[in-house]
């Protein structure tokens, strides 16, 4: 669990975290929103005391972290940045296994784990071997994400991870970290200045402007009830898109099956690429299939419509 | 996650540097035609105008100066027409084919050359005895800077391995062959070296220590400081500032400076007296080569870490490594390169520099030269240079091939 009470931070006369309070539930994945210069990344690294705060009190897993000598502190803290920063003396394996071996675990331990995490990020355990000069934009990000989670640190800090990727390989991190944040129930805090990424993984998202934070809540929440002009603002007119690729088809209630023409869906669709189906075939209704194979009901756009508003 | 294929990326700049390369050897093209074709005509002129050699009765008395035709008779003019052919050779095939033919070419003239000149020699030495002097005269530098810019215009950068060692391999090897026939030894430098070589082993030995010794001095004081420097921005001024004007003092002052102090220091202190040390002999000189090698050591040691990539060193201290860790583990193994070539320039700056030794009775390849300056022996002065002039290449070579290595292994791009 992390927790920030009225934190602040200057630099000279200008104020760059201005009592910022927010609170990351034990293995929820909380996303730092904001356009640049808003403090985002100054409150995340003001958890790992990379950055000191000039008054307010930050809590991780209940300790106050200023408690602890900032070494150890970071020892127990993951943290992946968006321009990796792997160590491009070292292989894949030694990189990896930079904070266990800071701990001072036994070797055979150190290569088990890396063979583990490996394993975990979609890589071949050939790659123990490389060096980071010999990896793509993605598979670095792999390694980089599986370095923060090597000492399996209880909290995870991620400063746009993947904001240097190119869109497909992007989408394909993003996806497998919401997968593998579910597996591992870490207590996540991600910066991001994009949308539609906030959108996807964050049970929650603070947004923060100029130092602030102007609202804290899940997506739905920010999307249905915005706290400020400035929330519909900045999430722009595709908020609502955003928030249908959160849920699938089979989280709506389906009516009565439609007729054999209707186009067909699996029941794990989300209801952004159902919606999508329906614009792209002209039809004004899917039929939803079931797990067992057979049409399980129907959804007509305006279900989409009207359902995604009480969803939660 | 699961796995996903993302070689391409790689692959691209693969091809992009592929790219690169095949640029910048487009952009040469044209160059070496007019490099190639005015080495070989500094080359021919040198031959006909101006001294080539010089032949003298004895070491000081004036002698005949002899252009480089009048020397050599027929062999000069076969030199001529060498000299002619890698022009003509230059000039209507600039491009890699002619090259290798270019290259070879210009080893046979320089073996060729000398060859003549040790035989021109050794006819002029059967009339006049043993004190005879047969010295090259700076026509004969002229036809080397040709035989430079030819090789230059030779140069095949991307060629295959066997294809960029043949040329220089070759010239070595006549050298070697034309030293070892013995047609040299009747030349002014081969009976001056004869003359010195014991005393060329023990100066060489001298140099190398104040050299080396400087250096390594340097290394071990300059690499802590200048991490102290990169860490605590308050001493890097004034560390800095005092290395600068030492760095500015001419040599030669700064040793007499020294003098007093170490003169002081050597009656002062029994055990230093005991080891030499006084204000002339070596202690003083050893001192202000040390402080100027210091120089670059320091410089390039922060450099090293502040050139680091900012996101590598966010991710060692995001992770909790302490700074002694960081330095040992990121930065000074990825530093490294960039403090070698401190070390390299502190050493090749060491060397041209111990010369200054000699002025107070400090020794080293300085006191060969100087000595040859007394005895206005342009021969001796040669002996005395050409080992500081081939030990500073050679650091400079092997140091340049180790950042190379070593920045490879580092995953340096």
């Amino acid at each position: 669990m992390i927790e920030l009470r009225d934190v602040v931070k200057r630099y000279g006369a200008s104020t760059a975290i201005d009592g910022v309070s927010l609170v990351v539930g034990r293995g929820e994945l909380a996303v730092l929103l904001g356009p640049s210069g808003c403090g985002k990344t100054t409150t995340l690294r003001a958890i790992n005391r990379m950055i000191e705060i000039d008054a307010g009190e930050i809590l991780v897993d209940g300790r106050p972290v200023s408690a602890s000598p900032p070494d150890e502190l970071r020892r127990h803290i993951g943290y992946a940045i968006q321009s990796v920063g792997l160590f491009p003396h070292m292989t894949v394996e030694r990189n990896i296994a930079t904070v266990p071996r800071l701990l001072g675990w036994e070797r055979s331990l150190v290569e088990a784990r890396v063979r583990e995490l490996l394993q975990l990020v979609g890589l071949a355990p050939s790659y123990a071997a490389k060096r980071p000069g010999e990896l793509s934009g993605g598979e670095a990000q792999r390694v980089g994400v599986a370095r923060a989670l090597a000492a399996d640190p209880p909290v995870l800090l991620m400063d746009e991870p993947f904001g240097a990727l190119d869109p497909i390989n992007r989408e394909n991190l993003q996806r497998e970290f919401a997968q593998l944040h579910r597996r591992l129930g870490k207590t996540v805090l991600f910066v991001t200045h994009d949308v539609e990424e906030a959108v996807l993984l964050g049970d929650r998202i603070v947004l923060m402007c100029e130092g602030r934070v102007v609202q804290d809540g899940t997506p739905e929440e920010l999307w249905r009830a915005p706290a400020a002009p400035f929330v519909k603002e900045f999430f722009g007119p595709e908020f609502g898109l955003h928030v249908l690729s959160r849920h699938r088809v089979t989280d709506l209630p389906l009516r009565e099956a439609p007729d054999g023409r209707a186009p067909r869906i699996e029941s794990g669709t989300t209801l952004r690429d159902a919606l999508a189906l329906m614009v792209t075939e002209g039809a004004e209704c899917v039929a939803v299939i079931g797990d067992d194979g057979a049409v399980a009901g129907g959804l007509t756009i305006e279900d989409v419509v009207t359902g995604v508003r009480r969803t939660r | 996650m699961a796995s996903s294929s993302e070689s391409a990326p790689a692959a691209d700049s693969a091809a992009l540097r592929a790219r690169a390369g095949s640029r910048t050897r487009g952009g040469r093209r044209e160059a070496p035609a007019l490099i190639g074709v005015t080495g070989a005509a500094l080359g021919a002129l040198a031959l006909l105008l101006g001294p080539y050699l010089s032949l003298r009765p004895n070491r000081v008395v004036d002698g005949t100066a002899l252009t480089g035709l009048q020397a050599f008779g027929t062999v000069g003019w076969l030199l001529l027409l060498a000299w002619a052919l890698v022009g003509g050779l230059a000039l209507i095939s600039p491009a890699r084919r002619s090259s290798l033919a270019r290259g070879l070419l210009g080893a046979g003239i320089l073996a060729g050359t000398l060859w003549a000149s040790g035989v021109a020699a050794t006819e002029y030495a059967a009339g006049e005895g043993p004190m005879a002097r047969t010295s090259f005269g700076w026509s004969f530098y002229v036809s080397l800077l040709g035989l430079y810019l030819v090789h230059h215009a030779a140069a095949t950068d991307g060629a295959p391995l066997w294809r960029r060692v043949l040329v220089p391999g070759t010239t070595v090897a006549a050298l070697a062959a034309v030293a070892f026939s013995g047609a040299l030894s009747d030349l002014g430098i081969a009976r001056e070296l004869a003359l010195a070589r014991d005393l060329l082993a023990r100066e060489i030995t001298a140099h190398l220590f104040y050299a080396l010794g400087a250096t390594l001095g340097a290394v071990v004081i300059g690499v802590p400081l200048g991490i102290a420097c990169e860490r605590y921005r308050r001493i890097e001024g004034p560390v800095m500032g005092a290395l600068n004007i030492g760095q500015v003092f001419p040599a030669l002052a700064f040793v007499g400076l020294m003098m007093p102090v170490f003169g002081a220091l050597g009656r002062g202190v029994e055990p230093l007296g005991a080891l030499g040390v006084a204000g002339v002999g070596w202690a003083p000189v050893f001192v202000v080569l040390l402080v100027y090698a210091l120089y670059p050591v320091v410089r390039n040691t922060v450099a090293a870490i502040r050139a680091l990539d900012p996101a590598v060193v966010d991710a060692a201290v995001g992770m909790g490594m302490s700074p002694h860790r960081r330095l040992a583990e990121i930065e000074l193994p990825l530093g490294f390169p960039v403090v070698l070539a401190g070390v390299r320039v502190a050493l090749v700056q060491s060397t041209a520099g111990a010369v200054v030794a000699a002025f107070v009775g400090g020794g080293g390849l300085g006191a060969v030269m100087f000595f040859g300056l007394e005895q206005t022996s342009m021969d001796l002065v040669l002996v005395g240079v050409a080992p500081i002039v081939a030990l500073a290449l050679a650091f400079d070579t092997g140091i340049r091939w180790l950042e190379g290595r070593v920045g490879a292994a580092r995953g340096a791009v």
